[in-house]
């Protein structure tokens, strides 16, 4: 017979049984969740809250030698939206397109058919058609921060007339030049942050950035939990560039080359601008351009950078060139005198003419008078092999070494490749091509007394998280001349060209010494050089005995006039005049005397 | 008797002290497990209430970052729109469109300064220095 006490002890027993069994019960579910389905739920888990966030980095910037910026990035936004959430209520939707169509000032039945389409059809492994949901739908790429602000103000969720949920904001950056046309050939463009021409182009690679990748474990509303998992793969901002150009320099150079294209209408021009000590290009300009933040009236004629990729002869401007070399090795003296032949000389079998009909004349004034006869006479006393050392040491047929991905080497024929006439055509810059760039060079020869120096066009770059830019190196510039006064003579003579009695009286300003050359060269066109069509080109330096810049211009095919000294020098002189003007170079008074 | 009577109460007394240690040792032994999950207890309360105001802080945190991060956008998208107003091509327009005449200065009326906008001397006069703007302007004589 049971009694009260055993009734009690065993139900005290089953209950324990119970709850030891329950608690086995839950420690096997425990086991099964948190060992055996360990693996599968801890990623089920973390699917829900960790987040990754890709953050855009910015492409460097491009700036001039005095940090005006050239090329930047503007910020903005891409609007995207969630059909699967916005098509949820159709009446919404309706206000939330008008409104998208509105800001955006796009089609309101095309906004409404992307909001409101939710779901696709499409075949699943079986080869049956299901429906699936429309999660990522871009309205608009690149919107402006001020619409898309204004925008997102009305649209936010917490908005107190309640807003729209399903539209997103992704911040991105436009590649944007503030200067539009200002610099555009060298500048180059982008193509999907890549650069495809231009500075943008060659330093593609340092400018780049790279999209910096956050994952980490977020709260309900989104946010990074501070105590929680975070990993990060950093991005960087790209490398800025800094050129060698001077904006204010540039402005003026495309402005007045604009207005030789006005007046002209030649089919191309070009200027070019550089410090003869340094080889740095200040202001580099050319026509047919661009401008960059207008993709739809670009062309890839007028992209092209003609100042290192063409090549033309650069005629009578070659002429001080050659002549510095027989000056040099004292073959000739300034007083030296030539017969002219009264404008014409049979040479190997060809006539040679001049523009216009000279006699004897003295070194000088056949620099002055821009005599063929008279170089091409000088240029047989030097002989074949100083011609072409004298010609090569100026850096024809070389590259310039500027930091342009394309650049021509120019035509100049191997010595031993010269024929009979190559000695009396290549002084006067026929037979014989250069870049624009080239020449530029060869002219910097001159002004730096007798030093050539590379060409640069970037003259550093900057890494964003670092304090210091990196100065672009520059080789020493080589000296030409053995002769020490040879520099002075060709300044001399070359001073007389724009001087009374010289082809170029327009390049000419009044208180400085100008020397210079024109030059007006044959197109050669299908085998030979065509008689309607020419460069003209004026190419100087000044101040003549310490000069601040060489400036190129040369026209195209200019209707109207041939001649270097009509079409390019007057543009030559407004350029000068208005860049002494900036650069602070006052006039000599003794020259402005002389002038009353 | 008597004898028997004493056998039982010693008994009783040795089984009382028994239970007496007994009870002693589990009470010790349960306030010492209290004790324990009383720490742990409060530990994991303080550790959710740093929690708490971490996560409260870091709503704040990143309101203000946020916050600064989009005047950042704007103050660059200024940038870009001053320099681009700043351009010549634009200037010049506006020159024309507002007949505004203004020519060249004579290069006695000019004059060169340098702003040095980190506070150093000025050292040079064309400085090559990308915080240093180089102006021109123009004075009466």
């Amino acid at each position: 017979m049971l009694t009260g006490n055993d009734h009690l002890r065993i139900r005290t027993k089953l209950v324990v049984a119970i709850f030891i069994l329950i608690f086995i019960g839950l420690w096997g579910r425990l086991w099964y969740v948190q060992v055996i389905r360990h693996k599968e739920l801890y990623k089920k888990a973390q699917k829900q809250y960790t987040t990754t966030k890709t953050t855009t980095s910015k492409r460097g910037e491009i700036f001039d030698t005095n940090a005006n910026l050239l090329v930047g990035n503007v910020p903005c936004d891409d609007i995207i939206a969630d059909p699967s959430i916005t098509a949820s209520n159709l009446h919404r939707c309706r206000q939330l397109s008008k409104l998208i169509a509105y800001y955006l000032k796009q089609d309101y039945n095309t906004v409404y058919a992307k909001l409101s389409r939710g779901s696709r059809t499409v075949s699943n492994k079986e080869g049956k058609k299901v429906p699936k949901k429309i999660k990522y739908v871009v309205i608009a790429r690149k919107v402006p921060l001020k619409i898309s602000s204004e925008l997102k103000k009305i649209i936010h969720p917490k908005n107190r007339k309640g807003g729209f949920k399903g539209i997103f904001f992704k911040e991105v950056y436009k590649r944007y030049y503030p200067k539009g046309e200002l610099l555009a050939n060298i500048l180059g463009f982008t193509n999907v942050n890549h650069g495809k021409a231009g500075v943008e182009r060659l330093l593609d690679k340092k400018i780049s950035s790279s999209k910096s990748q956050r994952r980490y474990e977020r709260s309900r509303d989104g946010r990074l939990l501070a105590y929680g998992k975070n990993k990060e793969k950093k991005g960087h901002d790209g490398w800025d560039v800094f050129l060698t150009v001077s904006e204010p320099i540039q402005a003026i150079l495309e402005e007045e080359l604009e207005k030789l294209c006005a007046k002209w209408r030649p089919r191309a021009a070009y200027a070019i601008m550089a410090d003869p000590k340094t080889g740095n290009i200040l202001a580099i300009a050319q026509r047919p351009t661009f401008n960059p933040n207008d993709r739809r009236k670009m062309n890839p004629s007028s992209w092209r950078n003609r100042t290192s990729e063409d090549i033309f002869d650069p005629g009578s401007t070659m002429k001080p060139i050659a002549i510095s070399g027989a000056i040099d090795a004292g073959i000739v003296k300034p007083y030296t005198r030539i017969d002219c032949e009264k404008g014409a000389w049979r040479y190997g079998g060809r006539v040679l003419h001049d523009s216009h009909p000279l006699d004897i004349l003295t070194v000088s004034e056949i620099v002055q008078q821009s005599s063929n006869i008279g170089t091409a006479k000088i240029a047989l006393k030097m002989g074949k092999k100083l011609l072409n050392k004298t010609l090569r040491s100026f850096g024809f047929g070389s590259r310039t070494g500027i930091q342009l991905k394309v650049e021509t080497r120019g035509l100049f024929t191997k010595l031993e490749e010269w024929d009979k006439l190559s000695i009396t055509r290549f002084p006067i810059g026929q037979g014989i091509s250069c870049s624009p760039l080239q020449l530029v060079r060869a002219y910097c020869g001159l002004a730096n007394h007798g030093k050539v120096p590379k060409l640069r066009l970037i003259d550093r770059i900057k890494n964003p998280e670092k304090d210091h830019p990196v100065k672009m190196w520059a080789p020493k510039a080589k000296q030409v001349f053995k002769n020490p006064t040879t520099w002075k003579t060709m300044i001399d003579m070359m001073v007389l060209v724009t001087q009374e009695g010289g082809t170029a009286k327009r390049a000419a300003i009044p208180g400085y010494h100008v020397a210079g050359k024109t030059g007006t060269s044959q197109k050669f066109i299908n085998g030979e050089y065509s008689h309607s069509q020419y460069f003209a080109t004026f190419i100087g330096f000044i101040p003549a005995y310490k000069p601040a810049f060489v400036l190129l211009v040369t026209a195209d095919e200019p209707k109207g006039a041939i001649y270097g000294g009509t079409v390019s020098a007057p543009t030559f002189k407004n350029i000068a005049q208005r860049t002494l003007q900036y650069l602070d170079i006052k006039p000599n008074p003794k020259l402005l005397k002389d002038k009353k | 008797m008597n004898i028997q009577a004493i056998k039982m109460n010693s008994t009783k007394r040795r089984r009382k002290a028994a239970a007496k240690s007994t009870v002693a040792s589990k009470l010790y032994f349960v306030g010492g497990i209290v004790l324990v999950l009383g720490v742990v207890a409060a530990c994991l309360n303080y550790r959710t209430w740093l929690n708490k105001n971490i996560a409260s802080i870091d709503k704040e945190t990143s309101a203000y970052r946020r916050k600064i991060h989009e005047l950042n956008r704007e103050i660059e998208d200024l940038r870009i729109r001053k320099e681009s107003l700043s351009s010549w091509s634009h200037v010049s327009n506006k020159i024309t469109v507002f007949r505004l005449g203004l020519r060249l200065p004579r290069p006695s009326q000019t004059q060169k300064l340098v702003v040095n906008f980190d506070g150093s001397p000025v050292e040079s006069r064309r400085p090559n220095v990308s915080n240093n703007k180089v102006a021109m302007v123009s004075h009466n004589q």
